[in-house]
């Protein structure tokens, strides 16, 4: 245990350190003023683990001290054990509520010094122990971060949401189908608006969890149908229902956004996240796009690619909406039903 | 010698009792200037109390803090009990003479060291 033993008097440290010695705390420095305490602790490589501190001294007294000494982030619970001639009980009450744990009354004998020490190293043990569960818990943090850890234009799979299923599989889905059945689908994509921002903000996890949250959002709009979604990369879904599924329409984007809003999203640290979310129109497999079946989606992705959502951003909402192009998007949604 | 000569550190490690037969005779090689300075003060504090007084409460105090672990029992109570009235005079007769006991309190306090002195010879 690293100690700072603070006293104006030389022929009180000189017996002090010895005595400290003797009871095997060796790590010892000392100073005979607050300023060249206050200097020792401020330029020390690593922190104090303990401090013993003369309340009685010249200029600048213990006890200002000890509250000094508290300010600095390295110190905030380091034990600060007071040394006492005083037996006047309003010295020590003052002592404590600067931050004191505890203190030794002058004169001392070395019994005494040795069972307060030991208090005070209990402490700083009890406190590392806290510090390496921290420390830990930090660790494990950084690793789950690694883990999560994607590129924006990684289509990554997203778990446990009905209906959702990562984009390989969604693709193998629809080269599946025959081509009558292929006719008879329909894809329809979603972006989550301004997601380079969103990717460069939020942390892996947290990304991750908005990413199926969204998902999330949007499934809850197909629970009565059949339909098979993946989020592709980038910020966008794309989604793979029967034709004339009752869940498009015109209020898709409007039921997708009010989901998401309801959601209330945040971070992990509780900073609220708005997302917005885009609806494009959706598209069929026409003889228009030749042979390859995954082109109902494609065509799905590059539509949503050029739409907005309700508002231009996400974590500033505008004071109005545009709702003239909302409008115009609902109209066009409507005519393609 | 009036105190226990080293009763109390016997208990202790040898190497503490050496540490404290170190501390001892340093204190002792200090203690004669230590008392005239303490002299003069009391001197001046019949001029200016307000000057001297605080020296002699925080010598006072210093002697107080370390004179009992050096095995000077008496000298640390009667340094204990000159450091609290002349704390009391302060608060309550901030800036003036000494009063009869007050004085009397530091006078026992500096005869103590008097005779420790004359004692070592």
């Amino acid at each position: 245990m690293r100690i700072l033993a603070v006293d104006d008097d030389q022929m009180l440290l000189d017996l002090l350190v010895p005595s400290m010695a003797h009871m095997g705390y060796t790590d010892v420095d000392t100073a005979l003023s607050a300023r060249e305490a206050f200097d020792l602790i401020m330029n020390a490589s690593q922190p104090y683990e303990c401090i013993l501190l003369d309340i009685q001294m010249p200029e600048t007294d213990g006890i200002e001290l000890c509250s000094m000494i508290r300010m600095l982030d390295d110190y905030k619970t380091t034990p600060i054990v007071m040394l006492t001639a005083m037996t006047d009980r309003a010295y020590i009450d003052k002592a404590f509520a600067a931050g004191a744990v505890d203190y030794i009354t002058k004169p001392f004998d070395g019994l005494e010094v040795g069972t307060r020490l030991r208090i005070a190293q209990r402490m700083v043990e009890d406190r590392k122990a806290v510090t390496d569960k921290v420390f830990a818990l930090n660790t494990l943090k950084t690793k789950v971060n690694e883990a999560y850890r994607f590129k924006r234009e990684t289509a990554i799979s997203i778990e446990d949401v009905p209906g959702v299923v990562d984009h390989l599989v969604l693709e193998n889905y629809v080269l599946q189908l025959s081509r009558g059945q292929s006719f008879l689908s329909t894809a329809i994509g979603f972006r989550i608006v301004e997601f380079d921002r969103l990717f460069g903000s939020l942390s892996a996890p947290d990304l991750y969890y908005t990413l199926a949250d969204v998902a999330e959002a949007i499934s809850e709009q197909f629970r009565n149908s059949s339909f098979l979604m993946a989020y592709m990369g980038s910020g966008m879904y794309a989604l793979v229902t029967s034709r004339g599924d009752p869940a498009i329409g015109p209020e898709l984007q409007d039921a997708v956004q009010g989901a998401v809003d309801a959601m209330e999203l945040s971070t992990e640290d509780g900073i609220p996240c708005e997302i917005t979310v885009a609806t494009g129109l959706p598209q069929t497999n026409s003889i228009f796009f030749g042979s390859s079946a995954m082109a109902m989606v494609h065509a799905a992705l590059d539509d949503v690619r050029q739409r907005e959502g309700r508002i231009p951003g996400f974590a500033f909402r505008r004071p109005s909406d545009d709702a003239a192009r909302l409008d115009a998007h609902a109209e066009r949604l409507s005519r393609m039903m | 010698m009036h105190q226990s000569d080293y009763t109390k550190s016997s208990t202790l490690p040898p190497g503490m009792v050496e540490t404290i037969r170190s501390v001892r005779a340093s204190f002792l090689a200090g203690l004669g200037a230590r008392l005239e300075l303490l002299d003069a003060l009391m001197d001046r504090a019949e001029e200016a109390p307000g000057e001297a007084l605080p020296r002699i409460e925080q010598e006072a105090h210093r002697i107080r803090g370390l004179a009992a672990s050096i095995d000077f029992d008496d000298l640390g109570r009667l340094a204990s009990d000159a450091e609290d009235a002349l704390r009391s005079h302060s608060e309550t007769r901030p800036g003036q003479r000494l009063g009869d006991a007050a004085r009397r309190c530091v006078e026992d306090f500096l005869d103590e060291m008097d005779r420790i002195l004359t004692a070592r010879g």
